[in-house]
């Protein structure tokens, strides 16, 4: 027997049957589908929802036995809803309506339902026509985590005992607000169960009203694009929507604060955009470094479903990807140590942001800022908690579909200390009290006796406002109170002071022109 | 066959086992084969530029995403998780599994090269293609193919030999 029979036999009897694909044939178009939504991303922006659309909802079931005045426009917080758990949402008793839904398309946020009523009871019954409300709910949990805005519900359905109907629905779906949207905000990444429902209302004398709720409608969320999942389960594995979701368009999101850090690493390159035929080297493969703050060691899984965000100079999203990996690695970081994932981060460079961009597309000319989240799952007395790690930047330029890195490399030589990570505090400086704005820290001084400042470049927020906004919400927390805020016209900057009672923090954040976001804290001992 | 999705569940149904078998012997396990195949499974039909012109051609380019992902992400991207069991004892396996001596050698065998050494012997002399046709595949100079070829060819005759001369039929 030669080598060629060797290798027939081998994968022959390593490969018996004849469809060893049969029956994953849902995940894999799943993930095609998935991967198809993430590459088009060019349309997300139009997903944005805004929060006077809230008025025109009709008159939402669970609200419809509350009592309370009338609130119109209905405000953001009073989504009576969000939080609730479907079924349990409805106030009224399920009436003799067999409602079924289907998704009929989608344009962003926007989606297209039909459902279908059918009469099962004995007794004429009337509802809203043609709008009905629709619940964004977690599929397995049924916990309502968004709303559809209906434009319209001023018409009426009459079903006779046995009869049948049809509702058309166009809603916007929006979030009820989770750590990383606000509500309102475009529902982020993730797996959701639609349900629509109405108020039964008998005709004559009869019995007290009921409502009508229809079954689920499994769709996905991917980069502010909605789509049905076909042949999905709404009943199965409750989801959880992804909290890092960037947007096209819209400035980079945050994440929250955590002990880990992590940086991103290549070669200079030239690196070149990605093709799906061509075999070889392409794209660019980021070696991560993970480390950690804490003075414990902290143990857990690092996700590859790495995303990795091209953004420009002030922080909007001008590229993104995530692979959809579902791979885990072991994370070990001791005190002070920090841990290397080689080829763990990932972009094809090419432009999915674009209008009108097909795959494929390189980068326009010109310069970018790159940034890697990393999502740890780490073990927290007994408990996991997962928290996201976003890298700080590094600076890419492209050109001729040539991509280098120009900046933000760590130098082993220290020659651009501004792109030193992890930067470090002054010994006494009071760690843990301070919790800095998201951004590029350039440096920090000072000691006790005289205070200390630092410097950071705080473009990623977009503005000045927006990043002493996330200074202040940094802050609070913490046990500052707010004294002054204010916007400095002459500066083009904002400004805002924090005191605790024993330190007295200055926050100010300057935009010149065309400038990078200059700024930071200057943080004084009081008494 | 409009549809794209349509062309991947025939895609999958007639030529599914062949793509596995191929990436197996790339991969060297089971497991690991399957989500290669997926994965380039997706890469492929997920390109929304996909053109019906190009469905006949579907498999050409999913064995090639196989290769590439192989080679490059996957390679790369393979963790400890993954490639653990190569290193360690397997006392559970199967009576099955160990039916075909010759088998378990060949994987045992195809796991010492490297990933670009097994790549051209499975091109070699699992898909039958030429040197040149390698060299093109893979984006490197024939020269290059003959020495990973060359050295392969040395590291599996001291694992196969004799049982199985690399030469094929033909082979100058």
């Amino acid at each position: 027997m030669n080598l060629h029979e060797m290798l027939h036999d081998a994968a022959d009897a390593g490969v018996p049957e004849a469809e060893p694909f049969a029956g994953r044939m849902d995940a894999i178009r799943r993930r095609v589908r998935n991967r198809r939504n993430l590459a088009r991303a060019g349309s997300s922006t139009a997903g944005v929802v805004g929060i006077a659309g809230v008025a025109a909802v009709g008159t939402l079931t669970w609200q419809a036995a509350r009592p309370g005045p009338e609130q119109s426009p209905v405000p953001v917080p009073e989504l009576y809803a969000c939080g609730l758990a479907y079924p349990g949402v409805l106030d009224l008793p399920e009436g003799q309506v067999e409602a079924t839904g289907a998704f009929g398309g989608s344009d962003g946020m926007q989606v297209s339902l039909t459902t279908r009523l059918e009469n099962a009871g004995d007794v004429s019954v009337t509802t809203a026509a043609p709008a009905t409300d629709v619940l964004v709910t977690l599929a397995g949990t049924g916990e309502v985590v968004g709303i559809g805005l209906i434009a319209t519900s001023d018409g009426t359905l009459t079903l006779e005992p046995g009869g049948t109907s049809e509702l058309s629905t166009e809603a916007t779906l929006a979030s009820c607000g989770t750590d990383a949207v606000g509500p309102g905000d475009p529902l982020p990444d993730g797996q959701y169960v639609l349900v629509t429902t109405g108020v039964l209302t008998p005709r004559g004398a009869g019995p007290a009203s009921s409502a009508w709720l229809s079954d689920g409608i499994l769709i996905d969320v991917s980069d502010g694009q909605v789509s049905e999942v076909p042949n999905g389960d709404p009943t199965g594995t409750p989801t959880t929507p992804a909290a890092f979701a960037p947007v096209c368009g819209q400035i980079i999101p945050a994440v929250a604060e955590n002990p880990l850090w992590v940086t991103a690493s290549s070669d200079v390159g030239p690196h070149y955009p990605a093709h799906p035929y061509q075999p070889g080297i392409s794209g660019l493969t980021l070696d991560l470094t993970i480390g950690s703050t804490s003075t414990q060691e902290i143990t857990g899984t690092v996700s590859t479903d790495t995303v990795v965000v091209l953004t420009d100079d002030t922080g909007v999203v001008l590229s993104w990807w995530r692979p959809g990996s579902e791979g885990q690695d072991a994370l070990a970081v001791a005190p002070g140590a920090q841990a290397s994932f080689p080829a763990l981060a990932w972009h094809p460079l090419i432009d999915n942001c674009t209008p009108g961009a097909v795959d494929d597309e390189p980068l326009p000319d010109g310069d970018y800022r790159l940034f890697a989240m990393v999502t740890a799952v780490v073990d927290d007395g007994g408990s996991p908690t997962t928290w996201e790690v976003l890298s700080p930047p590094l600076d890419l330029s492209a050109a001729s579909d040539a991509v280098t890195i120009t900046g933000g490399l760590e130098d082993p030589a220290g020659a651009d200390s501004a792109f030193e990570f992890p930067w470090t505090y002054p010994p006494d400086f009071p760690e843990g009290q301070m919790p800095p704005m998201d951004g590029r820290i350039l440096g920090s001084s000072g000691r006790a006796a005289t205070g200390w400042t630092i410097t950071g470049d705080y473009s990623l927020h977009g503005s000045s406002s927006a990043a002493v906004d996330q200074a202040i919400d940094r802050l609070l927390p913490v046990a500052f109170t707010l004294e002054s805020r204010e916007e400095l016209p002459e500066l083009s900057g904002t400004r805002a002071t924090l005191s605790n009672g024993t330190y007295r923090v200055d926050v100010e954040v300057t935009s010149p022109t065309g400038g990078d976001l200059l700024g930071g804290y200057t943080i004084m001992p009081i008494g | 066959m409009d549809d794209p999705q349509d062309a991947l569940t025939e895609l999958v149904r007639e030529r599914g086992a062949a793509l596995l078998k191929y990436a197996s012997l790339l991969v060297g396990e089971r497991r690991g084969a399957e989500d290669l195949v997926q994965d380039a499974l997706v890469k492929v039909f997920s390109r929304s530029r996909t053109r019906v012109r190009e469905v006949d051609n579907m498999e050409a380019y999913v064995r090639r995403a196989i290769l590439t992902l192989f080679l490059d992400s996957y390679r790369r991207h393979t963790r400890w998780s993954k490639v653990r069991h190569l290193f360690v004892e397997r006392a559970e396996t199967s009576g099955e599994q160990e039916a075909s001596t010759d088998r378990v050698d060949v994987a045992g065998a195809l796991r010492v090269l490297t990933p670009r050494e097994r790549a051209c012997v499975v091109l070699r002399f699992y898909l039958d293609l030429t040197v040149p046709q390698i060299a093109d595949e893979l984006g490197l100079a024939q020269g290059t193919v003959k020495r990973y070829l060359s050295d392969a060819n040395a590291a599996l005759a001291t694992r196969l030999a004799p049982a199985a001369p690399s030469t094929r039929p033909g082979d100058p």
